[in-house]
């Protein structure tokens, strides 16, 4: 208590009590050299004083330097990801040429069907959805777009008649998958990043007003309002789509014994094989291992709300 | 007075050349910077009631920073860094609040 009591009661040096009854009585000398040394002193207080608070002030270089490191670790990792991208794509595109090699002694219906099912690129006429996160958006979900988002806006263009759909250039398939891997939104297994781009090519007005009408408009208006994303609807006079290269090798799934019978309705026989397409695919151990949440294909839901091969009519 | 003039130029050098501290005294800066207020408020004391000296503000001044900074080096070796840290910040803390105290009533009476 002792203590407390010196530091609480007795805050100032002692030395300037003494320094100051010295000054009195007169008995204290001053000699330039002792003041020059003060003086010195304190310059060099001064200066370190500064000094701590500048280097306090300024941010720490090991973390800055850690941050560094993460960023270009992310650099070369999307390097590495964009050329494996691209080694994937020119494999899927000798796939595919050799698979259309194949199946052109089945007649030209194959290249129709590849169109349909998205395998190869495509081009028209269409509507551009673009969707901005918002600047401001906080570590919440509730102020980020989320794959859920994409999914019923995609669902909604399909349900509006839309002919091929791809979300930032990855074409949807049938078996495609819009999934969540922590707070970065996957299609196909390829991160995307806002700005959202979802193309759909078709009747652009039809799709315009079809989708207002569906549960993607709806969440289209959400993401406005509520999320504080903005949201971009834009009639495009051509659209460009890639393929999704070679369609999804089917292990398991095969052609019911009904089907192979009739070989000569292609459109309206894809509406049920789709379905086995589609569960197929999420079996596959690749598929599941990577995805964090195998969610409901956006093609597939489009297409059993479509209703029957519609939007396979090209 | 000539003490003050000394830390005045040396903080106007300190902004304008910005020296950078050695890596190895980055844990003792803030344990420094609140010893040097502590001093300052000291000094400021001192003046208003027409004690101050030059010599003991300069050597009040400089152990403080030295003995503050020795404490937490200490503490790092013996593992208990953070806990003497907090130990000086409250010694130090109520010095520099019972010398404002005391500048206050002395400059509003109150």
């Amino acid at each position: 208590m002792t203590l407390l009591r010196e530091v609480m009661d007795h805050p100032l040096d002692p030395g300037y009590a003494e320094a100051a009854a010295e000054k009195a009585h007169g008995t204290r000398r001053r000699t330039w050299s002792g003041r020059a040394v003060t003086a010195v002193i304190a310059l060099a207080l001064g200066i370190a004083i500064v000094m701590a608070v500048a280097a306090l002030r300024a941010p720490e270089p090991k973390e800055a330097k850690a941050l560094d490191n993460l960023r270009t670790q992310a650099q070369q990792r999307q390097n590495q990801a964009k050329a494996l991208a691209s080694e994937n794509a020119t494999l899927a595109a000798e796939v595919g040429g050799l698979v259309g090699r194949g199946q052109s002694a089945q007649g030209s219906g194959a290249d129709a069907l590849a169109l349909a099912a998205g395998t190869t690129a495509v081009q028209g006429p269409g509507l551009v959805i673009t969707i901005t996160q918002s600047q401001q958006a906080g570590g919440t979900s509730a102020d980020l777009v989320q794959a859920d988002d994409l999914e019923v806006v995609a669902n909604g263009l399909w349900q509006a008649g839309a002919e091929a759909v791809g979300i930032n250039g990855v074409r949807l398939t049938a078996t495609s998958a819009i999934s969540e891997a922590g707070q970065s939104i996957q299609v196909d297994l390829q991160p995307v990043v806002s700005p959202f781009r979802i193309s759909a090519i078709g009747d652009a007005e039809a799709m315009e007003t079809g989708l207002a009408r569906t549960d993607g408009g709806t969440r289209l208006a959400v993401l406005r309002n509520d999320v504080g994303a903005s949201v971009d609807e834009a009639t495009s006079s051509r659209i460009d789509l890639p393929g999704s290269g070679a369609a999804a090798a089917l292990y398991y799934a095969s052609a019911p014994p009904t089907a192979t019978a009739t070989p000569t309705a292609p459109a309206s026989g894809t509406a049920k094989p789709k379905h086995k397409t589609k569960s197929k695919a999420t079996a596959t151990p690749t598929r599941n291992a990577a995805s964090a949440t195998p969610s409901r294909t956006a093609a597939e839901l489009g297409r059993t709300g479509a209703g029957g091969g519609k939007e396979t009519t090209p | 007075m000539i003490a003050v003039i000394g830390l005045v130029v040396g903080v106007v050098a300190g902004l304008i050349f910005h020296p950078s501290v050695p890596a190895e005294l980055t844990p003792y800066l803030p344990i420094a910077v609140v010893a040097a207020l502590d001093a300052l408020s000291g000094a400021l004391r001192a003046l208003l009631d027409g004690q101050f000296d030059d010599k003991v503000f300069v050597v009040s001044f400089l152990s403080n920073v030295l003995v503050a900074a020795f404490i937490v080096f200490l503490g790092d070796q013996l593992g208990v860094g953070s806990q003497l840290s907090t130990a000086v910040v409250v010694v130090l803390g109520i010095r520099i609040f019972s010398n404002a105290a005391a500048i206050r009533r002395r400059l509003f009476k109150a």
